[in-house]
């Protein structure tokens, strides 16, 4: 059907640089709490894309969708043209197996609201860490790019110190810094900005403007920054129970949204 | 654009305290000077009980020296008390003690054992606890509860005395068969340890060595267990110092360790008075004592070292960053 | 007022709405039959126990052994079931009795680790750290040669495993105790002061009762612990479950039977008692001590 023609066409994206994210009909429920409602995304490579909605909307379930943090009930998930879920066997897909999934999942990279740094590994360790176990680096070529990964972020000083030394800014910085060393074609940032002190939110979002200005990744951000989506986004998706209500370039939406809820939310946004 | 990037001060300042000093120097005193040992503890305790800084491993070690020398010579004026009713001496004949302490060595030779057995099956049934698959999950159970059901000693007697007849193996080496027996046991109390260790990890270090294409196997020993080993190490001593005690079991199917060769001693002075003998078992239980204060310290330095990981270093000064940084633009341009 | 009357009296006629509302943690310990049930039926197992076990004084089987080809014989091995549980009550009786003195007992060294005075507290310390760190087969040897020496003194074997693991089990019992009366809330304490109860009321009637349900699985798991340990009492002559091994095996020449069954009774034994006492654990919201 024109349904696997569209993926097959797809499916012709290149194996390096940016790499395109395509969600199919997915759905999502925990328990009777439907989060995501037979929804269909398309983010291009290499767009920047920032999904907007209320808490509790499903925005970060998303996210941990195409991490392979949760599971999808149903639909079909692709990574440059890659069936995350699913293994092609002949004209059908099949669940895929642990070892599929991870050899699509090395393609992405995520960065966690609330770090998740390893506390018990100096910050040139945790960058080290999956260089070498994963791709199998040597300690020495892992440890040079790391510390180039720590000079990009501004925190080459602090290589020899743990995350409980750090502030959260800084902390933050070095998660970033960690998913870039896996060369991710697509990063997820899950409001990476939340768990931060007001004065420390502008360095991490410097360091997510660095990135993007480097522009070999897909990006796909969940924030509740309106003046930094509006200044990063290609596109800007609000999202709302389950589906997305209003898409589009980001003063559009943001000056002047057409559905009612993207209204009631800007207003109570603009409010505080 | 420039990058706000906070400017870190250098190192915390080095604060002295030389009182650490102290208590460790009061505390290695105490061992030929068993008086010295309470102000070594009581000093000690007064100092940790103010800070938890560095150094503490210095503190811990000289107050746990000065504890072990005070108990023993509470032990001992007792015992002099005790016995100068009976009017005996409290101590044992160089000989005695050379056997003793020989034998001592075979203690510990079925505690290495039994401890090696006991963390891999700690560690193999713990996580099997967690596993996916229901049955796995539940034969590790089966594990669990039969090794924390069973008294040790009748385990002993089982794996030593029934086992090589049932299966026809040769009783080569009961020392070996009882230190299954008693790691069987140490397994069965580690797994549970592990699991909540392992449970107590926060999940979302999981998903991020998820998010960084960990390898279950990696995600276990990179991240979890060396986080879980802060919970694991205290209850692990413990429970390795219940293993030593379990050890002295092992006499009663024919190993010569200390119970051992303390049973022989007492049967070669049967006449002897019997005042005599309750000397003797007392300075068992006092080797006892200090080979479990000996687990106790190795159990408190690895701890240590296990809290060291989490402190860091300092920061860098711009001179000892490698070369192809140091002359690149720091911080991030904009 | 009458209204919630009513109301109170419409929900008794409807049955369903009464099943409901059955589980009432709020209530204090000593009121709920989910506690009090087990315990009470612990308290007439033991009285049965220690009134009514004797130690038999020897195994003697009435069937004949099988000939030594053959190494395990199960009609021989079902053959020493009554044998093995006349052996198993006697340790279970040594076990509930040395535990007994072990609740007493740990109380006092509790007090005496707790005490101001450090020439007190000190000296408990370092005995309960002594003996917790020491096993309990040598401290039983030990008590067997103290009680021979003292002339005048002559205990049985049961009296002697009381002390033996009365002392050894009084300590953990104390570090419980001990462990149990920090988790109550400092408040609690303040607050007793507040109202300037007298030392009595304040341990009586505020602080004992918040603990105890602290307590209770601790010192159901050493429990457990002990009986666990009680079978190595036939080292000093107590006929309990080992000791029934042992004379089978050294009157038939067999060993494998006589040993099997003994853990296998011994694991019919324990393996309840370890999960009744994991059902008190869940019953009594248990703060981890």
């Amino acid at each position: 059907m024109s349904e696997s023609k569209t993926i097959s066409t797809f499916e012709s994206d290149s194996g390096t640089g940016a790499a395109g994210v395509r969600f199919h009909r997915v759905n999502k429920a925990f328990g009777t709490n439907v989060v995501l409602r037979d929804l269909d995304l398309d983010v291009a490579p290499g767009e920047r894309v920032v999904i907007i909605g209320p808490s509790g909307s499903g925005k970060t379930t998303i996210l941990r969708v195409t991490m392979t943090l949760e599971r999808p009930d149903s639909g079909t998930v692709q990574i440059g043209g890659r069936h995350l879920y699913h293994e092609p066997h002949g004209d059908k897909l099949r669940p895929a197996s642990e070892k599929h999934m991870s050899k699509v999942r090395s393609d992405i990279g995520m960065v966690f609201q609330h770090f998740n740094l390893f506390p018990h590994m100096t910050a040139l360790e945790n960058i080290m860490l999956a260089p070498m176990k994963v791709h199998g680096k040597a300690r020495d070529e892992a440890s040079d790019t790391g510390m180039e990964l720590l000079n990009k972020v501004g925190l080459a000083h602090a290589a020899n110190q743990t995350p409980g030394q750090l502030s959260g800014g800084q902390k933050q910085r070095v998660a970033i810094a960690r998913s870039l060393a896996c060369e991710p074609r697509v990063m997820l940032f899950d409001e990476v900005t939340s768990a931060l002190d007001p004065e420390l939110v502008g360095e991490v979002l410097n360091v997510l403007r660095d990135i993007a200005q480097e522009g070999n990744t897909t990006m796909l951000l969940v924030t509740h920054e309106m003046a930094f989506a509006r200044e990063m986004a290609d596109r800007l998706l609000m999202f709302d129970n389950g589906q997305v209500i209003e898409s589009g370039r980001p003063a559009d939406v943001l000056d002047h949204p057409q559905n009612p809820r993207t209204q009631a939310f800007l207003g109570a946004v603009k409010a505080h | 654009m420039s990058m706000n990037v906070p400017s870190d001060t250098g190192a915390p300042p080095e604060i002295e305290h030389p009182r650490t000093k102290l208590v460790l120097v009061l505390g290695l005193l105490s061992i030929p000077i068993p008086l010295l040992g309470p102000v070594a503890w009581w000093m000690g305790n007064q100092e940790l009980r103010q800070r938890d800084d560095d150094d503490r491993g210095q503190l811990v070690l000289g107050r746990t020296i000065g504890m072990v020398m005070s108990i023993l010579l509470l032990v001992v004026l007792g015992l002099l008390v005790t016995l100068a009713a009976v009017g005996q001496g409290w101590l044992l004949t160089g000989g005695q003690y050379r056997t003793l302490i020989k034998a001592s060595l075979v203690t510990i030779q079925i505690l290495i054992y039994s401890f090696a057995l006991g963390i891999v099956l700690s560690l193999v049934v713990g996580v099997a606890r967690l596993s996916d698959h229901r049955w796995i999950r539940g034969a590790a159970l089966a594990f669990v509860e039969f090794a924390r059901g069973i008294s040790s000693i009748i385990l002993i007697f089982i794996m030593a005395v029934a086992i090589p007849i049932l299966l026809d193996v040769p009783q080569a080496s009961k020392i070996l068969l009882a230190a299954i027996a008693l790691g069987i046991n140490m397994g069965g109390y580690g797994a549970e340890i592990i699991r909540g260790a392992i449970l107590s990890v926060p999940k979302g270090q999981v998903e991020a060595s998820l998010s960084l294409n960990l390898t279950p196997t990696q995600r276990l020993r990179h991240v979890i267990l060396p986080q879980a080993m802060t919970v694991i190490l205290p209850p692990m001593g413990n429970l390795t110092i219940e293993i030593l005690k379990g050890t002295a079991l092992v006499s009663l199917v024919g190993v010569a360790d200390i119970m051992q060769s303390a049973n022989n001693i007492r049967q070669e002075q049967l006449f002897a008075q019997e005042g005599t003998k309750a000397v003797l078992f007392l300075n068992v239980l006092v080797l006892y004592f200090i080979l479990a204060q000996i687990v106790n310290v190795l159990f408190k330095l690895w701890e240590r070292r296990v809290e060291k990981s989490y402190e860091g270093g300092r920061t860098l000064t711009p001179d000892e960053l490698p070369a192809h940084i140091r002359h690149a633009t720091p911080g991030v341009t904009g | 007022m009458s209204a919630i009357d009513d109301a109170a009296t419409e929900a008794a006629e409807a049955p369903e709405e009464r099943e409901i509302e059955e589980y009432r943690p709020h209530r204090k310990w000593y009121r709920r039959a989910d506690i009090m049930v087990p315990v009470l039926v612990l308290v007439v197992v033991y009285a049965l126990l220690v009134g009514y076990v004797e130690s038999p004084n020897f195994f003697r089987t009435r069937m004949e052994a099988p000939g030594g080809l053959v190494n395990f014989d199960w009609m021989w091995f079902f053959h020493l079931i009554p044998l093995m549980l006349q052996g198993l009550l006697v340790t279970i009786k040594g076990a509930l009795l040395g535990f007994a003195v072990a609740v007493v007992l740990g109380f006092f060294l509790a007090l005496g680790r707790r005490a101001k005075l450090p020439f007190v507290s000190w000296p408990t310390m370092a005995v309960i750290e002594f003996i917790r760190s020491t096993p309990v087969l040598v401290q039983l040897f030990f008590w067997l040669a103290l009680e021979r020496a003292i002339p005048g003194l002559n205990l049985s074997p049961i009296a002697l495993l009381m002390v033996g693991l009365g002392v050894h089990y009084a300590t953990y019992c104390s570090e419980a105790y001990r462990a149990g009366i920090n988790s109550v809330d400092k408040g609690q304490w303040e607050a007793a002061t507040a109202l300037n109860l007298s030392p009595a009321t304040k341990w009586t009637r505020v602080v004992i009762p918040q603990a105890v349900p602290n307590v209770l699985p601790a010192l159901g798991n050493y429990l457990v612990a002990a009986f666990k340990d009680a079978p190595m009492a036939f080292v000093i002559g107590v006929h309990g479950v080992l000791f029934f091994a042992d004379q089978v095996a050294a009157e038939t020449f067999r060993v494998t039977e006589p040993y099997l069954i003994a853990g296998a009774g011994f694991l019919v034994a324990s393996l309840p008692a370890a999960w009744a006492v994991r059902q008190l654990e869940r019953k009594i919201a248990y703060e981890r001590i």
